[in-house]
């Protein structure tokens, strides 16, 4: 039972025992067993909290249902105008500023069906930032978030996933409209100092003035710029602009 | 030195947390979280969320600690388990080409490793533990809680699959 198979596939198990050890090694684990017990702590306040915010979170679904119903533009803009500035405002996720950030690098990950993952990476005095947009809403972000719900920190008046890596490394996870917001930044000082840099950040429709990386597809199909909406909007932006004001209501 | 090989569990001391007096947590820790992360990677295809599924599991064995005579076997057996969950999720989401996502590391185009993403989960966990953590088949039909016969038609039809995807 225990001896290695010799039918005619030995080539493919060797083969796929190649990739996986290559795969395995290509990337180095990091190692904090901090971390550990920071989420066991967690764990232990979400179990105390998580009742107690989903109340919250039905009784505000129920007045925002209300209010929508009653006038949707203007709960719109009066019930939650900092986070508007973020979410969708079209059939495509909005490009996103960080002020005071200089954008290293924009591209877009494209996978079969038509699914694009934006991706941005940011840098200052140091410091990096990567922000990782993933469609899918809420499975995606408990997805995101190993199916947990850590409303340990709020983004955007948002609840959102911290996830401290101890090493100055931080990720928090949001959800925006249909997107998962997952920013990745390192050389922090602190989640708050993480947390604040996030905060500044709004959404624009103003393509980054970045050069644009063609991404293969998944599977081998090549991927041209320009052949979705975001590239297309970044190959017909010839310069920064202002961004227009969404007006509400608009889809 | 693999995780099997920790005097985790002396039949002398059931009690691991005996065995590790004080800091055995962080013994465990450091000395099998590397290949964890590696088994979850292999197994979810995803570095980000290897890493969110071997904290979570050592979290899990943290917080059991007390009651665990084998720490490390616990461990592997809660990796094994919050993979194939991640992946079931995913499989519901419609999301399995984020399998084959794109590492930035190594963009390096790789059909076989394209090809085990398109499994289902439970071919893709048979094969990451027969042929990379090379377990005899008694041994993952215990981790996978299926039959040893189920795990030979697992990895036969798995390879079968491979070869279809690779050599249309």
């Amino acid at each position: 039972v225990n001896t290695p198979s010799t039918s005619p596939t030995t080539g493919l198990e060797d083969a796929l025992r190649a990739t996986l050890r290559r795969r395995a090694g290509s990337v180095p684990p990091r190692a904090d067993a901090g971390a550990v017990h920071r989420r066991v702590h967690r764990r232990r306040r979400r179990r105390q909290i998580v009742p107690a915010v989903a109340a919250v979170a039905v009784i505000g679904g129920g007045i925002a249902v209300t209010a929508w119903k009653d006038d949707p533009a203007e709960t719109s803009t009066a019930a939650q105008p900092p986070q508007e500035s973020l979410a969708p405002r079209s059939e495509t996720t909005p490009y996103v500023e960080l002020p005071g950030w200089h954008l290293e690098r924009y591209h877009e990950i494209r996978y079969a069906g038509g699914v694009v993952e934006p991706e941005y990476q940011w840098t200052s005095d140091g410091r990096q930032m990567q922000l990782h947009l993933y469609p899918g809403g809420q499975a995606m972000f408990d997805l995101r978030v190993s199916g947990e719900v850590r409303p340990d920190v709020e983004l955007f008046g948002r609840p959102a996933s911290l996830l401290d890596y101890g090493t100055g490394r931080y990720r928090v996870d949001v959800l925006v409209g249909d997107d998962t917001f997952e920013f990745d930044g390192e050389r922090f000082e602190s989640a708050d100092d993480f947390l604040a840099a996030i905060a500044t950040a709004h959404g624009t429709s103003v393509a980054p003035p970045a050069e644009v990386t063609a991404e293969p597809i998944e599977f081998g199909v090549p991927y041209e710029v320009g052949a979705g909406p975001n590239a297309t909007a970044i190959a017909e932006a010839p310069a920064p602009a202002p961004a227009p004001t969404a007006q509400p209501g608009e889809k | 030195m693999t995780e099997d090989a920790l005097p985790l569990a002396p039949a002398a001391n059931p009690r691991a947390e005996a065995v590790y007096a004080g800091d055995g947590f962080a013994v465990l820790y450091g000395q099998t979280f590397d290949r964890m992360w590696r088994l979850a990677f292999l197994l979810v295809g995803d570095r980000h969320v290897a890493e969110e599924v071997v904290q979570d599991a050592f979290a899990r064995v943290l917080e059991r600690w007390r009651s665990l005579d084998e720490p490390a076997a616990y461990l592997r057996t809660t990796v094994v388990n919050r993979s194939r969950d991640v992946l079931r999720r995913r499989r519901l989401v419609g999301r399995l080409a984020l399998l084959a996502r794109r590492e930035v590391i190594d963009p390096t185009p790789d059909p076989l490793w394209d090809a085990l993403a398109h499994l289902p989960a439970a071919q893709r966990a048979a094969l990451v533990l027969r042929f990379y953590e090379d377990l005899p088949v008694r041994d993952v039909a215990a981790l996978l809680k299926v039959r040893e016969g189920t795990v030979k038609s697992l990895v036969h039809r798995g390879l079968a699959r491979l070869r279809e995807e690779i050599h249309p």
